[in-house]
């Protein structure tokens, strides 16, 4: 002790001591300042809480459950393995009987079926506590590169790292074009965060913050008992807090270590994952999404395969009313999910619909994972994060440039693969569910769940109806239109002055009209011919200066891109929703569109109010406001062709200011890859006059038209089958 | 079908009934129709290898065969679309056309012919080797058309390692065990770059006034340096060799000698670097010059005072 203080008073004694000691103390305060102070001050500045997250279906076995549980879990896998066995067998008694004689066969059971139950019967593991249970072992993983070197990384790291938790990049490797020419994220630019966590979006017609969690209170089919429904974005997000992944957003600063205990590792990697335990839990600190934490899910763990991937990914791709989606199938044992019945892109995977989940490839084995980060493919059109930027998935990858093998056309329809990517011919058909427009600004009663939901005036998945055809070369706008061109003609394409913009009235207002009657007598002042004329002319919500300054910025700005690469034919879905905008950040391809909050429009159907409660979160004041301004929203704003962010919050007063009810002024176009079908459009499907593909739209010269559409080989082929 | 016997009478008279209606195609649009698509092919059943029917419009447009109908030849059955099925087992012989073909004399085919015959590839593979395993018909055009000798040596050497550089179409060719080049070129100082500017064909022909298409093997391949990096270079014969004719009728016959541009070690060759040279030496002169005459006039202003 003495001693002690003879060399503090030496130190204290001598300048550069005394330098010393106050450099030692500023770094402390500094340190105390990020690690204590910063994350208080940005929780009060975002809005958003952080608390302990606990399970309820986090529960300790004892010896004798952990073992009862081991049998049981054995014991139903060996049985699916033998019914797979035993599929073909006609006669039930027999299947019956070979299931019995299988699950008694030696060789038919292996000493274990999950590897995890001896290791945590090992180790001592008889209650799941999340991450912190899996990292017990797990701290750091080894990763194969895709050049093919192996890594060592810290797998908490490499997960919150992953787009599955962020939702959201700040660096270079999108796909999408600002409609100012620019790279979103490129290399020279400055890189905001990005992604589906801060970009709004029509189909849910909400963004990650002020949708995250809700519980809505619906009277299904009229009654006074109230249920109430789960609903959010957070549901298919593996981070399990009271708000998306916001502290990743910011260059500085880490995600708490109570958020990072609520990721959900088993909704990706148990084989028994029991999505009914997937709803929305409130408790004193807010709203957030509950997760199956029991030892039956966590026994079983594993790499993924497709079931796990599909119980988020069906939801947009087959969609919830997909007869084949398991998660739909149990939406919870409390607060029951709510099903969304139009469908995002509506091309499902699973055996029944897709020729590669029938034959068993699993997600990952196109989407190639390294550790946590997970490929998403060298082409897009959205603005969706991608983990793993340069990485192909094709379907090239495995079938070649000639992947027509057998029968006599196999040659010419190879030469198509020069212009036509293979989902053009190989997906038929999207989901009948498919959602083409979505007006959130009529909503329906809908009787049978007991609340109001955005009504989707049109929902095909037609081929030309449902998804059109269009020229791609991997790139896309920021508000997601496929960039590209025809090679033949490369200046008279003009899918955004054209295709996208111009629906056929006739054939939408035959569509339409059943939807539109019924809608009229919730809404007097809505006249069914007006709105049709609205959204088949989307350029009719734009002044024409600024119709002018749209051509001027296709030709300028994205013309050079749309003649960048290869560009091939690709199928693309499309949407187009009605929405509140905020007319002061206006441009020539939209406004920022706002968002609703859930339960208010769900339960009183009133979507202005919906979209004032939503607007008043804080991340959202916080939106129209210099710093965020300055940090993120000019930028962004620029990419989606705006000079700038006007911070004028558009709530004055209790009431909206400048905000108008639109439908977006072009067709989003999203790529469907998925729902292959082994047999494709034939010859005749697309060459004839007013086939699937309309030549004219693709901007082939007119005598090409004629000649696509009539071609003479053609007519001898069918002569000849004549003739036979 | 014209004259071709195909199938049974059934096929023949409707294919006559089409030819009428329809008209049989020789014009080369009309074949360009499919064979412009760029993936236009199959993988054959056999080999597993990619078959490409492709041929490129704009380079066939280049070609020294670019003057010629597609079934000229090919037989005039192809001109029909589906082509008859008694028609793919078409083989194609160069000869045909070219031995007796006055015209073509100065390319001396008969030699040519007997060169390509005693070649290693002809010799080890015998008739599993024809003119088109290099030659493809459709892009051919001969060297001296060509002013780049860097695409010259890109091209050839293109050819050369469509095998050599391909362990499978080398192996389903030869039986053989594929021979990595860089290791079978160890004894090459700088191998990859001697690739990227001489052909391989510079050292594995023999030096004979015009290039041989007798291949040498390895053994017997020019391994002496000193071939090649001297003044006498037989590359003045080989690659440069229509270099060569073309600076004789530019600049004479001395000139071509000394101002050949054609840079190669040991032989300063090099036009720029020739002027060059001469301009460092003027400037050498009249510097010691200028020094000289400062010299001088500082010794008179020093002796006059």
């Amino acid at each position: 002790m003495e001693r002690m203080r003879f060399w503090i008073r030496r130190l204290w004694s001598r300048r550069i001591g005394k330098a010393a000691v106050v450099l030692l103390l500023i770094l402390l305060g500094g340190l105390l300042l990020y690690r204590v102070a910063y994350p208080r001050f940005f929780e009060a500045y975002t809005g958003v809480v952080n608390a302990e997250l606990t399970y309820d279906s986090s529960v300790r076995l004892t010896e004798a459950e952990f073992e009862a549980l081991a049998e049981e879990l054995t014991r139903e896998a060996r049985l699916r393995r033998a019914e797979a066995v035993t599929a073909d067998v006609q006669d039930p008694f027999t299947r019956e009987l070979r299931i019995k004689i299988l699950m008694s066969t030696p060789s038919f059971r292996p000493e274990r079926e999950y590897r995890h139950i001896e290791y945590f019967r090992e180790a001592g593991i008889r209650q799941y506590e999340g991450p912190k249970t899996c990292l017990r072992c797990h701290e750091t993983i080894t990763v194969r590169t895709p050049e093919g070197t192996l890594k060592r990384v810290n797998t908490m790291e490499d997960v919150l790292e992953s787009v599955h938790f962020k939702f959201q990049r700040t660096a270079p490797g999108f796909t999408t074009y600002g409609y100012d020419g620019r790279e979103v994220n490129a290399e020279e630019s400055r890189p905001i965060p990005v992604g589906k966590i801060d970009r709004a979006c029509g189909i849910p017609g909400s963004f990650s913050w002020t949708g995250w969690a809700a519980l809505i209170r619906t009277r299904p089919h009229g009654s006074d008992q109230v249920v109430l429904r789960s609903e959010g974005c957070g549901q298919c997000h593996i981070g399990g807090g009271y708000h998306p992944a916001t502290e990743k957003m910011m260059p500085i600063g880490d995600v708490p270590e109570e958020v990072k205990q609520g990721i959900d590792c088993l909704i990706c990697h148990s084989q028994t994952y029991d999505m009914n335990y997937r709803y929305v839990i409130q408790d004193e600190h807010g709203l957030r999404w509950n997760q199956d934490r029991t030892m039956r899910a966590a026994m079983t763990v594993g790499l993924p395969t497709s079931k796990n991937c599909l119980y988020c990914h069906q939801h947009n791709m087959g969609g919830d009313l997909f007869a084949h989606n398991v998660a739909a199938q149990n939406l919870g044992y409390k607060n029951p999910r709510i099903l969304h019945g139009g469908a995002k892109r509506a091309n499902p995977f699973s055996p029944e619909s897709d020729v590669h989940a029938a034959a068993g490839i699993q997600c990952t084995d196109c989407h190639r994972p390294v550790g946590h980060k997970i490929p998403r493919g060298t082409k897009g059109t959205d603005l969706v994060a991608n983990d793993l930027p340069g990485v192909e998935v094709a379907c090239e990858n495995c079938h070649t440039t000639a992947p027509h093998t057998q029968g006599e056309y196999r040659v010419i329809l190879n030469g198509h693969v020069a212009r036509l990517a293979c989902e053009t011919c190989h997906i038929k058909a999207l989901e009948p569910t498919n959602v083409v427009l979505r007006d959130w600004v009529h909503p329906t009663w809908d009787e049978e769940e007991g609340m109001y939901v955005p009504t989707d005036v049109y929902r095909t998945g037609e081929a030309g109806k449902g998804f059109t055809y269009l020229w791609f070369n991997g790139y896309g706008t920021f508000l997601a239109n496929a960039l590209g061109t025809n090679p033949v003609n490369p200046d008279g394409y003009n899918p955004l002055m054209e295709q996208l913009v111009r629906l056929d009235p006739d054939q939408l207002r035959e569509a339409l009209m059943p939807v539109l009657e019924e809608l009229g007598k919730r809404y007097e002042d809505l006249d069914p011919e007006t709105y049709v004329q609205e959204v088949a002319n989307t350029l009719s919500a734009l002044p024409p200066e600024m119709v002018e300054k749209r051509r001027q910025v296709i030709e300028e700005k994205l013309r050079p891109l749309m003649k960048r690469g290869q560009s091939k034919i690709y199928p693309f879905k499309l949407f187009n929703a009605m929405m509140y905008e905020d007319m002061s950040n206006q441009g020539p391809f939209g406004a920022m569109i706002l968002p609703f909050d859930y339960p208010t429009y769900y339960e009183t159907g009133d979507p202005q109010a919906a979209v004032k409660a939503a607007i008043q979160h804080p991340i959202v004041r916080r939106m129209y406001q210099l710093p965020f301004k300055a940090y993120m929203m000019d930028e962004f704003m620029a990419y989606f062709g705006v000079e700038e962010w006007k911070d004028v919050y558009p709530l004055q007063d209790g009431e909206l200011v400048n905000v108008e009810p639109h439908w977006m002024r072009q067709m989003a176009t999203l790529m469907v890859n998925h729902g292959i079908q082994r047999e494709g459009w034939g010859c005749q499907d697309c060459h004839r006059p007013n086939g699937i593909l309309d030549f004219a739209a693709l901007g082939y010269p007119p005598e090409r038209v004629r000649d696509l559409e009539n071609l003479p080989e053609l007519e001898r082929l069918q002569a000849l089958r004549q003739g036979d | 079908m014209a004259g071709q016997p195909s199938g049974s009478g059934v096929v023949l008279l409707l294919g006559l009934f089409l030819l009428s209606s329809a008209g049989a195609n020789s014009e080369n649009a009309f074949c360009f129709r499919c064979h412009r698509m760029e993936t236009l092919g199959y993988l054959d059943p056999e080999t597993g290898e990619l078959v490409s029917l492709f041929v490129d419009p704009v380079a066939f447009g280049r070609s020294n065969h670019r003057e010629l109908s597609c079934v000229d030849c090919h037989d005039p059955g192809f001109g029909e679309y589906p082509h008859p099925s008694s028609l793919q087992a078409e083989r194609l012989d160069c000869r045909n056309c070219h031995q007796e073909n006055q015209e073509l004399a100065e390319y001396r085919f008969p030699e040519l012919i007997e060169e390509f015959q005693a070649s290693v590839h002809v010799r080890k593979l015998g008739d599993r080797f024809s003119c088109f395993s290099c030659h493809e018909p459709h892009l051919f055009r001969v060297t001296r058309q060509e002013p780049n000798v860097q695409r010259v040596v890109e091209t050839d050497n293109g050819i050369c390692l469509s095998c050599h550089a391909s362990p499978i179409t080398f192996r389903a060719l030869t039986d053989r065990e594929f021979p990595e080049l860089i290791r079978s070129h160890r004894w090459l100082p700088n191998a990859q770059l001697h690739w990227r500017h001489v052909r391989c064909v510079e050292c594995h022909t023999p030096h004979t006034e015009r290039l041989s298409h007798r291949i040498l093997p390895a053994e017997e391949a020019e391994q002496n340096c000193v071939a090649c990096h001297s003044r006498n270079s037989i590359l003045l014969t080989k690659l440069y060799r229509h270099r060569t004719q073309e600076a004789r009728e530019r600049l004479g016959f001395v000139n071509s000698v000394i101002l050949n541009d054609a840079y190669l070690v040991g032989a300063t060759r090099n036009l720029l670097l020739d002027r060059l040279s001469v301009v460092l030496f003027g400037l050498t002169v009249l510097g010691l010059g200028l020094h000289g005459m400062g010299r001088w006039l500082a010794r008179r202003r020093q002796g006059g005072r």
